[in-house]
């Protein structure tokens, strides 16, 4: 014991050196991951501030894209077939009798779905729904076609899916050919 | 035995005090001062001093390093604050265009076919040549909800009529072949034709041709298959 007194007295600097030693120790025991802390809190916030930075670049003239959307959106909104009007909706079909010279035999609207545009199908529909018609018309060539552009350029947006012309069908106008047309029709989401 | 008379010593030349110290040494060494070049107490004090100012210099860096690292987050997160509220707008109208581009994509899908049903008769009768009629004609579009997941639409259309000579039937498959009215959307068509028996009355051959799209891939394959 008197050893160590005597070293302790003999070398005060040291004892005092190793103090300091132990003391920084301690220190580094309790504040030893605080860098690796602040790090990793200074990358997440950098992480976040290029999100942010990144969001404000694709946000460049999104609010006058998104006004244009909508616009469209309505627009199409606009062109629906409503599914609960079937007479309105058929009426449009035979209203196309007075734009192109054909006789519209027969309009029918089919109950299922169609399987390309329908639940499961490779075109499936998620926001509207699609309705199925069966038309048979008849008329000269050069009005079936006529009657297929009407359709395609027509207010509602319809698709010709299918279709079959055959000469010599019994008809009402002589020398007519008779087409059998399966079209689709973008409707309201039931 | 011994040569020593009475009263002296006798040495004995083997033991270890054959030589004794002739003067004692009476010096207490820790009370004398270090005479050394570099003294112990030097030595001994500038080895721990320095170990303390390498932990002071360490403790006092790391402690620099976390007052700027704090400095630059403080500063992060505000310019985060500043700009969070601008961020949540920007975030909400993405989100409204998202829910409205859906709607667009809808209508991509509805109108997803690779033929107009007008364009299609339309240029389908300029390709008709002179001597070959048409009585039939069929465009069909099918999918088979049976089939394995990642199938695709098919499309297939039907002709018949009649046709004066054979000959002009192979000219219409292939004008049909060369105009590249069918392929679209990486489809390319694969024709089948057949004759049927000869009109005795008037000459002329009734014919069938049915027409397959398929995918490109698909008639490639095809072709160097027969190509084989």
């Amino acid at each position: 014991m008197d050893i160590v007194l005597e070293n302790i007295k003999r070398y005060p600097l040291v004892v005092f050196s190793i103090i300091v030693v132990l003391i920084c120790l301690v220190f580094n025991f309790m504040r030893g991951d605080v860098i690796a802390t602040l790090e990793q809190q200074e990358s997440d916030l950098y992480s976040r501030e290029r999100v942010i930075e990144k969001n404000r670049i694709n946000a460049n003239g999104l609010k006058a894209e998104l006004e244009q959307l909508k616009e469209r959106v309505s627009s199409i909104d606009e062109r629906l077939f409503d599914p609960n009007k079937s007479a309105l909706n058929a009426n449009f079909f035979y209203a196309l009798e007075e734009q192109v010279d054909v006789l519209i035999v027969r309009v029918n609207q089919v109950s299922n779905e169609d399987p390309v545009l329908g639940k499961g199908g490779p075109n499936e529909l998620k926001q509207y729904g699609a309705l199925t018609y069966n038309l048979v018309i008849e008329g000269a060539f050069v009005d079936l076609i006529g009657f297929m552009y009407e359709l395609h350029v027509a207010k509602p947006l319809i698709r010709v899916a299918d279709f079959q012309i055959i000469e010599g069908a019994q008809s009402a106008i002589p020398g007519a050919l008779k087409a059998n047309i399966r079209l689709l029709v973008l409707a309201q989401k039931q | 035995m011994t040569l020593a008379g009475k009263g002296e010593r006798v040495v004995n030349r083997n033991s270890k005090d054959a030589h004794p110290n002739w003067r004692p040494n009476f010096c207490d060494a820790s009370q004398l001062p270090d005479i050394k070049v570099v003294r112990t107490n030097f030595l001994i004090n500038f080895v721990f001093v320095t170990a303390a100012l390498i932990f002071i210099y360490f403790a006092l860096e790391r402690e620099y390093r976390a007052y700027t690292l704090g400095q630059a987050i403080t500063n992060t997160e505000q310019g985060i604050e500043s700009a969070a509220r601008a961020d949540g707008g920007s975030l909400k109208l993405s989100n409204e265009f998202k829910d409205a581009s859906l709607q667009v994509v809808d209508i991509e899908r509805f109108f997803a076919a690779p033929l107009k049903a007008h364009e299609l008769l339309v240029e389908f009768v300029k390709l008709c040549p002179e001597g070959l009629t048409i009585k039939h004609l069929g465009f069909l579009e099918s999918f088979n909800k049976a089939a394995p997941a990642g199938s695709k639409v098919k499309y297939s259309m039907n002709l018949s009529g009649e046709v004066d000579d054979p000959l002009i039937l192979g000219d219409f498959k292939s004008a049909i072949e060369a105009s590249g009215l069918l392929e679209v959307d990486g489809l390319s068509p694969k024709i089948d034709e057949s004759l049927q028996g000869r009109n005795t009355l008037t000459g002329i051959f009734p014919y069938r041709m049915s027409i397959l799209l398929v995918s490109q891939d698909k008639a490639a394959n095809n072709k160097a298959k027969g190509g084989k």
